[in-house]
C-alpha cells in the first residue's frame, strides 16, 4: 500500500529574475512500512522533495499524496502534520520547551489532547527513544543525539505513520549518530511507521530497505542497497561515496584479483576477502 | 610554533554546576604539523581550541609561542590571536557583507594592511578555496551551502595565519564537496598555513588528511601521535566512543582472523595493496 506518492511533481524557484528548476516531472512511490533513504549531492532536489511530504512547500505543478491527503490541500493540512513528522539537522532549533517532557507534549498541546492521554503519549514516546530517565531535564544539558532522540519523541507522541528525517546526524559525533539511527530503525521494525531519511552518511544509507539517488532533479537510481552501492564508479560520478567495504572489495577485483564484490558493511567485506585467500591455498 | 603546558579549565567554577572542561593537557603544535583533533562532544576539543586561538584565559597553565615563555596567559593571547586563524563551525552563518569580496577583506583590513595587500590576500584566499572570480561581487547570500562555507573559510584564509584552527568544517558536505574541501587544507598546509588543526567526528576525514591525531576524552588529551599509530588502538577509541575508520575495522578483523596484515592501516588504497601483496606472494 502506497503511503507516500508523488505524481508529476515540479517545483522551481526564482533567482536574480531567472527560474531555477529543482525538478521537473518527478514521480516516486514509498508503499507503508517500508525504510527509505534519498541520496544525491547537494543541490541534487534531495532536502526539496522532503519538505513537499508535509506541505512546508507545496507542488508547482502536479501532485503530493501522504497518507491519502493530498499536500496542496489546506484544509487537511493539521491532519497531515500529525501523520507526517519531520526531524531537522540542528537538534538546538526543534526545541522549543525548557523541560524534555514539556517539549515532547508540545505538539499534542496544540493538538487538544486530554491531559491523561497526553501524558500516557509523552511517557511512552520517551521511553520508546530511550529519553525517559531524562524527562525532566533540561534540553540544555543533553548532548546532540539525546536532543534529536527528544525531537523524535516530540512527533512519535503524534502518533504518525511516517517520519521524515533531513541530515538528522549531520551534526552528531559517532555516538550520538548511532543513538539516532538505532533508533530511527526500531521504530521502522517494531511500529512499522515509514522512514524517510535523507542523509549524506552511506553507512547509514545501507540500512535501509530501499535507496533513491536523486541527481539534478531527476531519480538516477532507486534500488536495494546491495543493488546500488557495488556500482561504485557511476556513484561517484554522482558526487557520492561508497563504504569503504564495498569500495575495498571492489578495488581488489579491479586489481584483478578473484573476489566476490558487493559487500556492503565491514563483516561482509571480511568474509569475501577470507574466502578469497581460502581458495588462493 | 605553540606549546601549551598543563592547561586547566573549569566552567562556573566554584559553583554546584561546575565542570572539569580541561584537565592537565599539554600540546605542542610545531610548523608543518597537519593535526587532527579527535574527542566526542564534550570531551573538551573545543574549549582547548579556543584557547590555542588566544580566545579564553585558562584557569591554569602556562603558554609559549615561538620559544617565548609567557607566565601571564593574556599577553600571550595577544600573540595567540596573532598567529591562529579560527574557522567556527557552519562558519557561513556569520556572512554577513553584501558581497563576497567585502566578506573576504573583513579579515585583512583590521589588520591594517594597504589597500593593494587586501586586494591581493582577498583575490588569493579566493583562489586557494576554490572559488571563482566571477562570484567576488555576488551576494554571499545568493551562494550555495558548499560555495557560503568557502567564503567564509576564506575570511580566515586572507588573514594568511601561521595555524588554522578549523572546527567540524565537512559537516554537512556531500562527499564530492567534503572531499574538495580536504583537498584543498592539504594545498593550503605548509605553503599558505605552517600549521592546521582539523576537529572532526569523522576518522575517515582524519585519514584522509592529517598526519598526527591528538584524541581528547573527559577533558584530557589520552592520544597524541602518528595517525597509524592512533588507529592501531582501535579497542581504546571504541571505549571513549569514538571509532576507527570503517577500512582500519576490516583490517584489524582480516588480523583477528589470521591474516598477516600490518596494523594501522586507514585508508582503502593502504588495505587493498597489503591483502593484493599478501594473495599474489601465496600463488
Amino acid at each position: 500500500m502506497s503511503i507516500i506518492k508523488a505524481e508529476n511533481l515540479s517545483f522551481s524557484y526564482e533567482s536574480e529574475g531567472a527560474e531555477v528548476k529543482v525538478f521537473e516531472n518527478l514521480n516516486i512511490d514509498i508503499d507503508e512500512g517500508e525504510f527509505v533513504a534519498v541520496l544525491g549531492h547537494n543541490g541534487s532536489g534531495k532536502s526539496t522533495f522532503a519538505k513537499h511530504l508535509n506541505a512546508i512547500l507545496t507542488p508547482k505543478s502536479g501532485r503530493v499524496t501522504v497518507c491519502g491527503i493530498d499536500t496542496a490541500d489546506e484544509s487537511r493540512l493539521f491532519e497531515l502534520r500529525k501523520n507526517v513528522g519531520m526531524v531537522f539537522q540542528n537538534p538546538d532549533n526543534q526545541i522549543v520547551a525548557t523541560v524534555v517532557e514539556e517539549d515532547v507534549a508540545f505538539g499534542l498541546e496544540n493538538l487538544g489532547v486530554p491531559r491523561e492521554e497526553m501524558r500516557r503519549r509523552v511517557d511512552e514516546a520517551l521511553k520508546v527513544v530511550r529519553m525517559y530517565d531524562y524527562r525532566t531535564y533540561a534540553p540544555h544539558l543533553l548532548s546532540g543525539g539525546q536532543k534529536q532522540r527528544v525531537a523524535i519523541a516530540g512527533i512519535l507522541a503524534m502518533e504518525p505513520r511516517c517520519i521524515v528525517l533531513d541530515e538528522p546526524t549531520a551534526m552528531l559525533d559517532p555516538i550520538g549518530r548511532d543513538e539516532v539511527m538505532e533508533t530511527v530503525r526500531r521504530l521502522n521494525r517494531e511500529k512499522g511507521i515509514t522512514i524517510v531519511l535523507i542523509t549524506h552518511y552511506m553507512d547509514e544509507a545501507v540500512k535501509a530497505d530501499r535507496c533513491i539517488v536523486m541527481d539534478r532533479g531527476k531519480i538516477v537510481m532507486d534500488d536495494r542497497p546491495a543493488s546500488i552501492f557495488p556500482k561504485v564508479e557511476e556513484m561517484r560520478a554522482l558526487g557520492l561515496d561508497v563504504p569503504q567495504a564495498t569500495e575495498l572489495v571492489w578495488e581488489l577485483k579491479r586489481r584483478g584479483l578473484n573476489i566476490e564484490t558487493g559487500a556492503l558493511r565491514s563483516a561482509g567485506a571480511i568474509e569475501s576477502i577470507l574466502k578469497m585467500t581460502r581458495d588462493q591455498l | 610554533m605553540i606549546e601549551l603546558k598543563n592547561i586547566t579549565y573549569t566552567y562556573n567554577p566554584g559553583e554546584p554546576s561546575a565542570r572539569v572542561a580541561l584537565n592537565d593537557v599539554s600540546l605542542t603544535l610545531a610548523d608543518g604539523d597537519f593535526v587532527g583533533l579527535i574527542g566526542h562532544t564534550g570531551s573538551g576539543k573545543s574549549t582547548l581550541v579556543q584557547i590555542i586561538a588566544g580566545l579564553l584565559p585558562p584557569l591554569g597553565g602556562t603558554a609559549s609561542v615561538d620559544g617565548t615563555d609567557f607566565s601571564e596567559y593574556k599577553a600571550a593571547a595577544k600573540e595567540l590571536r596573532k598567529k591562529v586563524g579560527l574557522v567556527f563551525q557552519y562558519p557561513e552563518h556569520q556572512l554577513f557583507e553584501e558581497t563576497v569580496y567585502k566578506d573576504i577583506a573583513f579579515g585583512p583590513k583590521n589588520q591594517k594592511l594597504t589597500e593593494d595587500e587586501i586586494d591581493l590576500r582577498v583575490r588569493e584566499a579566493a583562489r586557494r578555496v576554490r572559488l571563482e572570480d566571477g562570484l567576488l561581487e555576488k551576494s554571499p547570500f545568493d551562494l550555495s551551502g558548499g560555495q557560503k562555507r568557502r567564503v567564509a573559510i576564506a575570511g580566515v584564509v586572507a588573514m594568511k595565519p601561521e595555524i588554522l584552527i578549523l572546527d567540524e568544517p565537512t559537516a554537512g558536505l556531500d562527499p564530492s564537496g567534503r572531499d574538495e574541501l580536504l583537498g584543498m587544507l592539504k594545498e593550503l598546509h605548509g605553503d599558505w598555513c605552517k600549521t592546521i588543526v582539523l576537529v572532526s567526528h569523522s576518522m575517515e576525514d582524519i585519514a584522509r588528511a592529517a598526519g598526527t591525531a591528538a584524541v581528547m576524552n573527559g577533558g584530557r588529551l589520552v592520544m597524541n601521535g602518528p595517525v597509524e599509530e592512533i588507529f592501531s588502538r582501535g579497542d581504546e577509541l571504541r571505549s571513549m566512543g569514538l571509532n576507527t575508520p570503517q577500512i582500519t575495522r576490516i583490517v584489524d578483523g582480516l588480523i583477528k582472523a589470521g591474516l598477516p596484515l600490518e596494523k594501522g592501516i586507514f585508508t582503502v588504497e593502504a588495505a587493498a595493496d597489503s591483502i593484493e601483496k599478501l594473495v599474489r606472494s601465496k600463488r
